[in-house]
């Protein structure tokens, strides 16, 4: 949607001074935050970001006035009113709850934020434009992701980042790919090397490039519904009708909103755990923090986590089973599905009341809503997925040489629905079983869902080859699921992303026995490691620190195939194709 | 009285007979071939069992002679016992006619015994020759068994003339029986060989190698490549199947680039001389491609990359039709044509200008999804029953067994029991190939084998 603009030279003007206001944020940003004695006086530099604060609230009712349909510019930016009401309530409150100086430290504090969230919010809108302009949509989100990654191995690499005497610059990139490809997997301890500042940069990168994907999945997985003729140089925003475009802005409003309302239950859900294990992790300031972050890179489906040991110390706590499984769980279902359940759930919580029927008839012009295709695969093979995987992890640690007190049908339970792809751990991998290991590579391998921050050839992809199998073994002409009938299309799709994902599953671990020949690992560690960086896991038998230069690059360079890989196939394919019309008598299907 | 009794149950006995072999006669063919060669396992196991096919000195058990006998039908190559130090000359000659049924197929023989009689194969023959070949519909049985003979006593013998030369010139002990027993062992891919470190010795032997390699690429090639450019080059016919292109060519560039890489990173054998270190990369990744199973140096001690390369060599496997293991390079490429025409955007998935039909893309979909679950599965079972072995030289293991390969780190000998059922049960299914052996269990009435379409036709 474009907002006409009465005055151009106006508009532009702002345009420009927002670039520089954003500039001015991140160096101040960077200043404060970045060096333990900022290059220019502390209070200068918070006084400029009150004045920033000003600036942005000054732009936006200068746009307001400016523009041509105020209502079309309130529907865009309709957020905003709130985000001002919630600053301008905790400063308000700050001064009834905090005394003296901490006022000013804290209000300063939100604005931070609140400079921060439209910081975001622009650089997000110029993405999107740049992108919708754009011939190929793939380039876009690698270049989006190259720069999230090097920007955040930069600010890693600041001394008031970290704890470390010196943080090489492999280490940094390692650690933002890790976290903007949500895998999990670290070269060093995140809680004990970083600062406060530099989990925060972490967990900025997490959220991003979680929603970065899941937002571009979204998008690609509506237009693959599409008929539509593809000129060979056309921009995106050409081919797309209006009527998709509001779907998708519907789309990305649901994906930030649930996003949002699941995280923040979460991290409430989970403040009384560190309590559990006491010595930790003390203090409000500290839980909060601590729920907050691991909310976020459970449902984010990243696997950091700010505790050494991982989730090891409170695998006797229910939360872990009962809070952080299920944020695992939802957020490898893919938002697609989840809209449309939240869909039917709303529309049959919504005809319940309304027991008028009249009233229910009028409303529902519209056809019954059902559960499509993709959402059935998806919650099927899910289920299978976690209820197997539990059931043979457990029964092959239990048969195993060495069976551990820790590890009962609750530790299996986790362990097989963080194996798609999370990467928490209750218990310690290296110690598992070589059975229980292949068991885990398998699941990292089929990974999550489309159009979720999970990785893997997905579930769908992974229900196709089953289904395709077994109409062969069944001598069956048609393959289907579900009585709806999957054309070779969709087995072509899968197939090769099958093959893709195992040729790169063997050249990495084939690379990694090479570059780490030194090492004590087996085979079985390094494919391990393989499958877990491309799934986007995290789960490491302990290879990831001893890792050499070469071998940190090799798994640099797989984590980003792995996330982005499926997606920038994907939109070749739906870019390449020279065909006019496409008929979907059956329901399109996601793979990959 | 008691001669009504006897005629009552010899009739009886004639009668349930007659019923087997309605019963077999009837049966789903793929049933039949996976029958017909556990009937050929247990036979020969029974055989090879008997004192009188052992030497003296050696103690050996009866679960040993079990995987003996599958080892040798399937053509594979794994011993937990030494070949020549358990076995007698008979006992040998035993072992070579193993191989020899396992490597032409079951039905191969037993169609051209009918063939020889000059009675027509009946419908069922017809239909389980079609399973166990998966031919394309151009060929013609009748000849295509009687070419397949021939071709193979032919081979065998020049291999067997070539290798008894270089035997005895070498000063070789018994080079007759030696010469004879590795030409058959080489094309039919078995790998099994009277010298307990198989061909170690020979390592820098430049024509032993590639007499080898030559048999076995022969035998791995399979039947239809070799029959088609025979009859290519008598001018019979004008240019040869699709099938055989891509078998050759695919055969070539894996070759290719597996010694390569090979050549490259393998530390073992940076030590030797440039030719000798290019001859025993070539020598490894023909073994694991051909699936025939030789040796010319430790396997043991190879580092793991190469042990990762050559497991996946062992997989892709040779060709349809022919005597080696493992998932085929047809269907391979099959699968490549498949993932290239996806990311082409097109509708039909072609290979080098022909359309593949979606039947047989299927297939190959549906054997590569086989192979791989039968591989995990039989992994995970020997990482339960054998837990203190590393896991990747059961990995190998069990790669190996399932392609009918024959090369091993040295674990096999000092396996569990429960391991080597494991192993046994592999080397059975990697025989008859994990697709028709889940057919066999599945498929419970006859149903249309394949359309005819005019399409090239690829094997899979």
């Amino acid at each position: 949607m474009k907002i006409e603009y009465k005055n151009k030279t106006l508009e532009k003007t702002v345009i420009a001074l927002n670039c520089v206001a954003i500039l001015v944020v991140a160096t101040t940003f960077v200043m404060l935050f970045g060096f333990d004695v900022p290059p220019m006086p502390r209070m200068l530099l918070r006084y400029i970001d009150g004045g920033l604060f000003f600036f942005f609230f000054a732009e936006k009712v200068i746009r307001y006035f400016n523009a041509v349909t105020k209502r079309d510019y309130l529907r865009m930016y309709w957020f905003e009113i709130p985000l001002l009401a919630a600053v301008l309530f905790a400063i308000i409150g700050a001064g009834r709850w905090y005394t003296g100086a901490s006022v000013r430290e804290f209000s300063l504090d939100v604005i931070s934020i609140y400079l921060a969230f439209q910081v975001i919010d622009k650089l997000c809108r110029s993405v999107v434009n740049i992108a919708a302009a754009g011939h190929n949509p793939a380039r876009a989100l690698t270049s989006v992701f190259a720069a999230l990654i090097l920007a955040g191995a930069g600010l890693l690499m600041l001394p008031k980042a970290h704890h470390l005497p010196r943080m090489s610059f492999t280490d940094a990139v390692f650690t933002a790919t890790s976290a903007t490809c949500v895998t999990g997997l670290t070269v060093m301890d995140t809680g004990n090397s970083f600062s406060y500042f530099g989990e925060v940069v972490i967990l900025s990168l997490i959220q991003l490039g979680g929603l970065g994907i899941v937002i571009f999945g979204a998008v690609l997985g509506m237009m693959l519904g599409q008929s539509f003729s593809v000129r060979e140089s056309a921009a995106m925003q050409d081919l797309l009708s209006a009527d998709t475009l509001n779907r998708i802005a519907r789309m990305i409003g649901f994906i930030f909103i649930a996003t949002l309302v699941i995280e923040t239950i979460g991290a409430v859900l989970l403040y009384p755990m560190w309590d559990n294990v006491p010595g930790i992790i003390h203090g409000a300031r500290e839980k909060w923090w601590a729920s907050v972050f691991h909310s976020i890179s459970a449902f984010c489906n990243a696997g950091f986590s700010l505790l050494g040991p991982n989730l090891v110390d409170y695998n006797r706590c229910h939360q872990v089973y009962t809070i952080m499984a299920p944020l695992i769980i939802l957020g490898g279902l893919g938002f697609s599905v989840l809209y449309n359940l939240a869909d039917i759930i709303t529309s049959r919580v919504a005809s319940w009341f309304r027991k008028d029927r009249q009233l229910v008839d009028l409303l529902h012009t519209s056809a019954p809503k059902r559960l499509h295709l993709q959402t059935k695969i998806v919650l099927s093979v899910s289920a299978i997925l976690i209820v197997v995987g539990t059931a043979l992890l457990w029964l092959f640690e239990f048969c195993s040489q060495n069976p551990k007190a820790d590890t009962g049908i609750l530790a299996a339970f986790f362990q097989a629905v963080s194996a798609r792809t999370a990467g928490f751990n209750t218990v310690n991998i290296a110690s598992m079983s070589d059975g229980s290991k292949l068991l885990l590579i398998l699941l990292m391998f089929i990974g999550g869902s489309p159009g979720s921050t999970a990785g893997g050839i997905k579930t769908t992809t992974f229900a196709v080859i089953v289904m395709v199998a077994w109409a062969t073994l069944r001598k069956r002409r048609e393959v289907e699921m579900f009585k709806r009938s999957i054309r070779l299309v969709v087995l072509g799709r899968a197939i090769t992303i099958l093959m893709l994902y195992l040729s790169m599953v063997l050249v990495s671990t084939m690379a990694l026995l090479i570059t780490e020949r030194q090492s004590m690992f087996t085979l079985l560690d390094f494919l391990f490691e393989s499958a877990s960086a491309l799934g986007t896991v995290g789960f490491s038998t302990g290879v990831t620190p001893t890792l050499t230069t070469a071998g940190k690059w090799i798994i640099i360079t797989v984590m980003l195939v792995g996330r982005l890989g499926p997606l920038t196939l994907l939109t070749a394919l739906l870019f390449n194709v020279r065909s006019v019309k496409y008929e979907y008598p059956s329901e399109p299907l996601v793979v990959g | 009285m008691q001669s009504a009794g006897s005629q009552e149950i010899m009739k009886k006995i004639k009668e349930s007979v007659e019923g087997v072999f309605t019963y077999l006669g009837n049966m789903h063919p793929v049933r039949n071939v996976a029958l017909g060669y556990l009937i050929y396992i247990v036979i020969g196991w029974m055989l090879l069992s008997l004192p009188f096919f052992h030497r003296t000195g050696t103690a050996s058990g009866a679960l040993d002679h079990l995987f003996t006998s599958t080892s040798a039908v399937s053509t594979t190559g794994l011993v937990t016992i030494s070949v020549a130090d358990t076995y007698n000359t008979a006992g040998q000659l035993i072992v070579m006619i193993l191989i020899q049924l396992g490597g032409i197929g079951y039905m191969t023989l037993t169609s051209f015994v009918v063939l020889a009689q000059n009675k027509p194969l009946s419908k069922s023959r017809i239909e389980v020759a079609n399973v166990v070949f998966a031919l394309p519909d151009s060929f013609k049985i009748y000849k295509f068994i009687k070419s397949v003979i021939t071709f193979t006593f032919v081979i065998e013998f020049l291999g067997a003339t070539v290798l008894y030369i270089i035997f005895r010139n070498a000063g070789i002990g018994n080079p007759i029986w030696s010469a004879i027993f590795h030409s058959v062992s080489s094309f039919c891919t078995a790998g099994f060989g009277l010298y307990n470190n198989s061909f170690e010795n020979f390592s820098g032997h430049f024509w032993i190698n590639m007499i080898i390699a030559v048999l076995s690429y022969l035998g791995a090639v399979g039947f239809i490549v070799s029959v088609d450019i025979w009859r290519r080059l008598r001018g019979k016919i004008e240019r040869v199947t699709l099938t055989t292109k891509i078998i050759l060519w695919s055969t070539l560039y894996i070759s290719l680039i597996g010694t390569f890489l090979f050549f490259i990173t393998e530390p073992s054998i940076q030590s030797l001389s440039a030719e000798k270190r290019l001859l025993s990369s070539f020598f490894q990744t023909m073994t694991a491609l051909t699936t025939v199973g030789f040796n010319t140096i430790p396997i043991g001690s190879v580092s793991r990359a190469s042990l990762l390369l050559i497991t996946t060599l062992m997989v892709i496997g040779a060709s349809p039709a022919g005597t080696g293991g493992g998932l085929k390079c047809t269907t391979f490429t099959a699968l490549w044509g498949l993932a290239v025409s996806t990311l082409k955007g097109q509708k039909d998935v072609s290979f080098w200008g022909r359309i593949i039909p979606e039947q047989r893309v299927r297939l190959a979909a549906a054997s590569f999804c086989f192979y791989v679950v039968f591989l995990l599965v039989g992994v995970y079972f020997l990482s339960l029953a054998d837990s203190a072995t590393d896991f990747e030289k059961l990995l190998f293991e069990a790669a190996s067994a399932l392609g009918t390969v024959g090369l091993s780190t040295g674990i096999t000998g000092s396996l569990s029991v429960m391991s080597k059922i494991i192993i046994i049960a592999l080397m059975y299914a990697g025989r008859i190939g994990p697709l028709t052996f889940g057919l066999a269990m599945f498929v419970n009435r006859l149903s249309e084998v394949n359309t005819a379409k005019h399409v090239d036709d690829l094997v899979v």
